[in-house]
């Protein structure tokens, strides 16, 4: 009896043990790039977004962890590297290589944007997300002797429904009527036209426009690529029309509805294979309906190809569901995770995901995720990135993929609305974002404003009115050393004079 | 829809009279002479009064100080004697004391309405509605004390106000801002003695009244925190501590709420000033205006207190030196037709003609709900000198010289330009005259320059004012049509330089130094940086105003796209600048009227939503609907959307009633103010509301089996639309 006992204390140990052995791993970093000192390694586990951070001069990192799935961040100064790893058990060691890489180059493109964004060569484009009310704002850029302003030089085309990024150039749909004579008492039908535009030019010539055929009057339409062409559909996915070119007849794609009543439309994604991905998901919504609704669905993702339809269902209230590469890039806004699914069958299967996120977005390069400590890229295949911009003081208020690079829209911490263009092409040089930020703290500065390399400052200071004169000017000497100051300001917060152009207007 | 739930169930609870204990008591001294002209603060404010609500031309410097008075009445007092008081001196505004059930003792929306009929002028009818204090009957539960509001702030906010408007009442001296309970017995009357709570929660009641078409007031300023004992009625309170805290929630919601006003405690702030009370002190409206950066109209707590009138040695003097500090609407207990004239005569003596004209243009922009431009150069006050050498006031004129401009179709650049040549000519100073000092009259500026652009002689001005007040909306319109070449004074090719410079501001502020203001010699290097400067701070708004100079059609703003619903802070404005939704038809202004006011609304006919009311079919005056529904610009997007959506869903209906003129409400009386509202008064004359009067029957909701009901209910919300809870068949952009 007691040897029993004695052999089954004996198993339950080794039980114990091995299901301890089971659930330990070993991650070894080895970080190359960056000079050799002053590493700082960042282990985050995702089941908890519990993290631990070390600091170390060794470009060899090692620690023992639970296994699981861990994002792991190293920096050096503004160098880094991120990845999402799942460690194995029994002490087995899971290595992963961190190249470091340094933030991208960051230019200032304009000032107080609509929700949506992009970029017609260095001017951006913003506008209300579309509807057959929406105008599109153009910032226009500052120069050596015209601050940045806004205007709407497209809505002569009239109001925008939405663009697209096609193989023949960006698409832009806009919805106009005819003007109304006089004896007429009905209102004349409402016409959506494309019109084509070179992504790259500098002007807002269209190059081409079309009448689209088949599109109704009083309905709002989208514009979303498609295999060569594009399609156009409306804020519900019940009208959804291929167009091969914009000369080109319409084929109706008919797709099927959400099986879960009292869902959303959300969005529509297509990938190279011609799939279409439709999803539908749950307002957020007030307590009080919330209670009246069944809550076992909040979010609905048809995906469809060749006729045929499958139907991927979740608890979970996704904001963002876009196709990155084969899979499905999935923000749950709840829980602010991004997921990355793959499909399988009626349901999706997740490759890895990526916490504390924000906002994201997909482009040519990767994925986009925005989160606290700025803009990660991600590569979804190797599941390896970096931070391409770092947020510093400014918080997010918008994030859209565009050309050669993410638009950022930042709040700045006197409150302020500006947009950034992070470039693919190049790295960053001059931190010009931190050190506008820093000058705009100066005392003496009203207003700072700065598109491209020109920096409009509007200074504090009192104006003495001189009705002989007819000026209405602060005191030159007075003025003079106010704006010496914010001269020396810029100096001191390194702003290069021979790369930026500092105009000091008069004060209001 | 919510809001629909909470307004239907509090028309189930029975009523229950809550158990209040007043704000405001009325012991009044009688007066002994004393006024110091050295306290009396900013003299002139810049501002900017609808013409739709004005005190009538004939009106008595008597009656325009007595329109800045707030006046308390008790239950006691005969209400034809208060429409005596009313019609002799045309007082401002009332509130009501020592009564908790204040619509049974007849102040009531009919009361209220033969006030703004005795008036001239619609008044401001005031009450301490905050909860743990309250006048009228509220649904039981439905209206805690502040401190139990918790997240349910707007809630009870939107449905306090609705009764709060269903009694006729226009502005709530509430929400409480202090950081205790003031008062005997008053628990929970302060939302928490956290500032940043308060901040929030107040900001959320005070958006529920706007909501519901009322004027949230905020009180009691600089606000009481724990460190001081005592309330504001008979005793002297002093604070001697910092009032970072306490004025926190009033600079958080300061800018939110341009439109409410803030109500001047009577305690002593020794931060502020120690030797007033806030209610008479200078410095501490300076403070509220520059430092807080407060531009709406401020009135005080009772000064009929004990420990005001001991300080100033009557209810007289109290008024006077509250006025002259700068305070737009004291606010005192009835003192009877000789205490009104008494006051009156002292206010004459001791306020200066400027400041009494400044303060009733707040009052008029605070009854109309239009934002006050204050100048308010330094800390000190706000007037320019009258030397030629004086600081010029800024304040928040070049914004609004800035939108003005862009809304009569000038591109950023031109109104740049303009702009850059206005800061010298006139610092943004509609009533300024060269060579320093202000006058509402042109021609006062004999002949020298006046205005905004310093028109030469001032009495140029004077025919393309076409009868109204110079301020800054009207001469920006004087500045058009000079530019457009008519008048007598046309200045055609001014215009068209500006219009050639295109998007060049170099040369639009050339142009218009030049050829307009004709400025002697080259070009001042000053006007283009100013010009920049101009460009640089406002250039970026995305506020939706097309580019063209000349097309009226091309100038509108667009808000109203389909998706969204009208904004319930700016849904009973001006919306002749708001465009017809796309797929309607643009019918043109027309009067509108909310709270009494004459608002001008752009009304669109929907097409695919046919009514049957007169207007409609060319009825009452207004032409080409064609059978269309005929509503305001702000909520035509939404309303065709709506229509749309009905028809998809395989409703063919037809309405009964949409935009109504005021003949034809008025066509409609007797009104009882509840199944028909009083002319002036109905969301119908705001192109708001709409009656499905052939679909759902004469009785309140919810109508079982009717498929609109059923569509109404469970898909008007998603258009702004809601449902008037004794009218199945009355729906509007606000519920009522």
């Amino acid at each position: 009896m007691k040897n029993r006992l004695i052999l089954i204390a004996i198993a339950l140990a080794s039980v114990f043990i091995v299901y301890g052995l089971s659930q330990t791993s070993r991650l070894e970093i080895t970080t190359t790039g960056g000079s050799q000192t002053n590493y700082s390694y960042a282990v985050m586990k995702q089941s908890n977004d519990k993290s631990s951070s070390t600091k170390s001069d060794s470009n060899v990192f090692s620690k023992t962890l639970a296994t699981g799935s861990y994002e792991v961040k190293v920096t050096q100064g503004s160098l880094s590297s991120y990845a999402v790893v799942k460690t194995a058990g029994f002490f087995r060691t899971t290595k992963i290589t961190a190249d470091l890489k340094p933030e991208l180059a960051r230019s200032f493109v304009g000032d107080n944007p609509a929700v949506c964004m992009s970029l017609l060569g260095t001017t951006l484009l913003s506008n209300d997300c579309g509807g057959l009310s929406s105008d599109i704002y153009t910032h226009i850029p500052s120069t050596p002797t015209q601050p940045t302003y806004v205007d709407t030089a497209l809505s002569p085309y009239g109001h925008f429904e939405g663009n697209a990024r096609t193989k023949a150039g960006t698409l832009a749909l806009f919805a106009s009527q005819p003007p109304v004579p006089d004896n007429v008492d009905a209102a004349p039908p409402i016409l959506h036209t494309v019109y084509t535009y070179d992504p790259t030019g500098a002007t807002f010539q269209p190059k081409e426009k079309a009448v689209l055929d088949g599109l109704s009057s009083g309905e709002s339409y989208s514009l979303q690529a498609y295999r060569d062409g594009f399609i156009a559909y409306d804020k519900q996915f019940t009208q959804v029309f291929y167009y091969a070119s914009i000369h080109a007849k319409p084929v109706n794609i008919t797709l099927e509805q959400p099986k879960t009543s009292g869902l959303n439309a959300l969005s529509l994604s297509s990938n190279e294979k011609g799939e279409l991905a439709v999803a539908y998901a749950s307002a957020i919504e007030d307590e009080e309906a919330s209670k009246n609704r069944n809550k076992s669905t909040n979010t609905e993702i048809i995906v469809s190809e060749n006729d045929k339809s499958t139907h991927l269902t979740f608890n979970a209230r996704y904001s963002t569901i876009s196709y990155c590469g084969a899979n499905l890039c999935m923000l749950n806004s709840d829980k602010h995770i991004l997921e990355i699914n793959t499909i399988s069958g009626t349901s999706t299967n997740q490759i890895f995901a990526i916490h504390n996120v924000s906002k994201a977005a997909t482009d040519d390069h990767g994925i986009l995720a925005l989160r606290q400590d700025g803009l990660l890229r991600i590569d979804p295949e190797s599941k390896v990135g970096y931070i391409e911009y770092s947020l510093g003081r400014y918080q997010s208020c918008g994030l859209q993929a565009s050309v050669n690079g993410p638009l950022l829209c930042l709040i700045n911490p006197e409150g302020n609305n500006v947009v950034l263009h992070i470039s693919q092409q190049a790295n960053n040089t001059d931190s010009i974002d931190k050190k506008v930020l820093v000058l705009e703290s100066y005392g003496d500065v009203n207003t700072l404003s700065i598109v491209g390399n020109v920096i409009y400052i509007v200074p504090k200071g009192v104006n003495i009115m001189d009705y002989v004169n007819k000026t209405n000017a602060p005191d030159p000497t007075v003025q003079g050393k106010i704006n010496a100051g914010i001269m020396n300001a810029a100096d001191k917060a390194g702003i290069d004079r021979n790369t930026y152009v500092i105009n000091i207007t008069q004060p209001l | 829809m919510k809001r629909l739930l909470v307004i239907f169930s509090l028309s189930l609870i029975p009523l229950q009279a809550l158990a209040v204990t007043p704000d405001t008591t009325h012991i009044l001294n009688r007066e002994t002479s004393w006024y110091d002209p050295s306290d009396a603060g900013p003299k002139c404010e810049t501002v900017s009064p609808s013409p739709s609500a004005a005190l009538p031309a004939d009106a008595t410097l008597d009656q325009k100080i007595a329109q800045t008075f707030i006046l308390g009445f008790d239950a006691g007092t005969p209400k034809a004697t208060i429409e005596a008081l009313f019609k002799k001196y045309r007082i401002g505004g009332m509130y009501i004391t020592g009564t908790h059930n204040a619509a049974a003792a007849g102040f009531d929306a009919a009361l209220y309405a033969k006030l703004d009929a005795a008036a001239g002028v619609p008044i401001v009818a005031s009450s301490d509605e905050e909860g743990v204090v309250t006048r009228y009957s509220y649904p039981a539960a439905s209206f805690p004390p502040a401190a139990s509001m918790g997240a349910n702030a707007e809630k009870i906010g939107t449905a306090a106000g609705i009764v709060m408007r269903k009694n006729g009442l226009t502005t709530d001296l509430a929400p409480v801002l202090d950081l205790r309970d003031v008062g005997t017995g008053l628990k929970g009357r302060s939302f928490s003695s956290n500032p940043t709570t308060v901040a929030t929660q107040a900001e959320a009641f005070a958006t529920g009244l706007d909501t519901s078409g009322i004027t949230p007031i905020f009180k009691h300023f600089p606000g009481f925190d724990s460190t001081t004992k005592g309330s504001t009625d008979d005793v002297k309170v002093v604070m001697s501590g910092s009032i970072a805290n306490t004025t926190a929630p009033y600079k958080a919601l300061a800018t939110k709420f341009p439109n409410a006003g803030v109500m001047m405690g009577n305690m002593y702030v020794t931060a502020l000033d120690s030797a007033n009370p806030t209610s008479l002190s200078a410095k501490s409206v300076s403070y509220l205006r520059s430092t807080i950066g407060f531009s709406g109209m401020v009135t005080t707590d009772d000064l009929a207190v004990k420990s005001v009138t001991a300080a100033t040695g009557s209810l007289a003097n109290s008024v006077t030196r509250s006025l002259a500090a700068g305070v737009s609407m004291p606010l005192f207990a009835n003192p009877g037709d000789a205490g009104i004239q008494a006051i009156i005569n002292k206010v004459k003596a001791g306020v200066t003609p400027a400041a009494i004209a400044a303060a009733d243009a707040k009052v008029m922009s605070f009854k109309t709900g239009k934002t006050v431009t204050t100048n308010t150069a330094g800390s000190g006050g706000c007037c320019p000198s009258s030397d030629a050498n004086s600081v010029a006031p800024t304040g928040n004129n070049p914004k609004d010289v800035w939108d003005n401009l862009r809304a009569q179709g000038f591109n950023p650049t031109q109104t740049a330009g303009i702009m850059g040549n206005m800061q010298s000519e006139s610092g943004f100073d509609p009533l300024i005259i060269q060579g320093g000092g202000h006058s509402s009259d042109p021609a006062a500026a004999g002949g020298g320059g006046y205005g905004l652009v310093q028109w030469t002689p001032g009495s140029k001005l004077i025919p393309y004012l076409h009868g109204s007040k110079p301020n800054v909306p009207t001469e920006i319109l004087a500045l058009k049509e000079q530019l457009d070449g008519k008048g007598a004074s046309g200045e055609k090719a001014a215009g068209a330089a500006l219009i050639a410079a295109g998007t060049d501001l170099r040369k639009a502020s050339d142009a218009f130094e030049l050829l307009y203001e004709r400025h002697a010699g080259s070009p001042q290097p000053a006007r283009y940086s100013q010009a920049q400067a101009i460009l640089t701070k406002y250039g970026s708004s995305t506020t939706a105003i097309l580019n063209s100079a000349n097309n009226i059609s091309s100038i509108l703003t667009c808000d109203n796209t389909l998706s969204a619903t009208a904004d319930p802070r700016t849904i009973f404005q001006d919306s002749s600048n708001i465009r017809c939704a796309p797929g309607t038809k643009d019918l043109g202004i027309a009067d509108g009227y909310h709270k009494n006011i004459l608002i001008k609304i752009r009304i669109c006919a929907i097409p695919n939503l046919p009514n049957t009311g007169q207007e409609s079919h060319n009825g009452f005056g207004v032409n080409g609907a064609n059978g269309g529904s005929v509503v305001n610009s702000r909520v035509s997007g939404q309303v065709s959307a709506m229509a749309t959506a009905m028809k998809k869903s395989g409703l063919n209906i037809i309405a009964s009633s949409a935009f109504r003129t005021m003949a034809h409400q008025q066509s409609l009386c007797p009104c009882d103010a509840v199944t028909v509202a009083l002319p002036g008064t109905s969301n119908h004359q705001m192109g708001l509301a709409i009656d499905f009067g052939g679909n759902l029957p004469s009785s309140p909701g919810p109508i079982p089996g009717n498929p609109l009901w059923a569509w109404l209910t469970k898909n008007a919300a998603t258009y702004g639309y809601s449902n008037y809870p004794r009218e199945a068949w009355h729906w509007s952009a606000t519920g009522n």
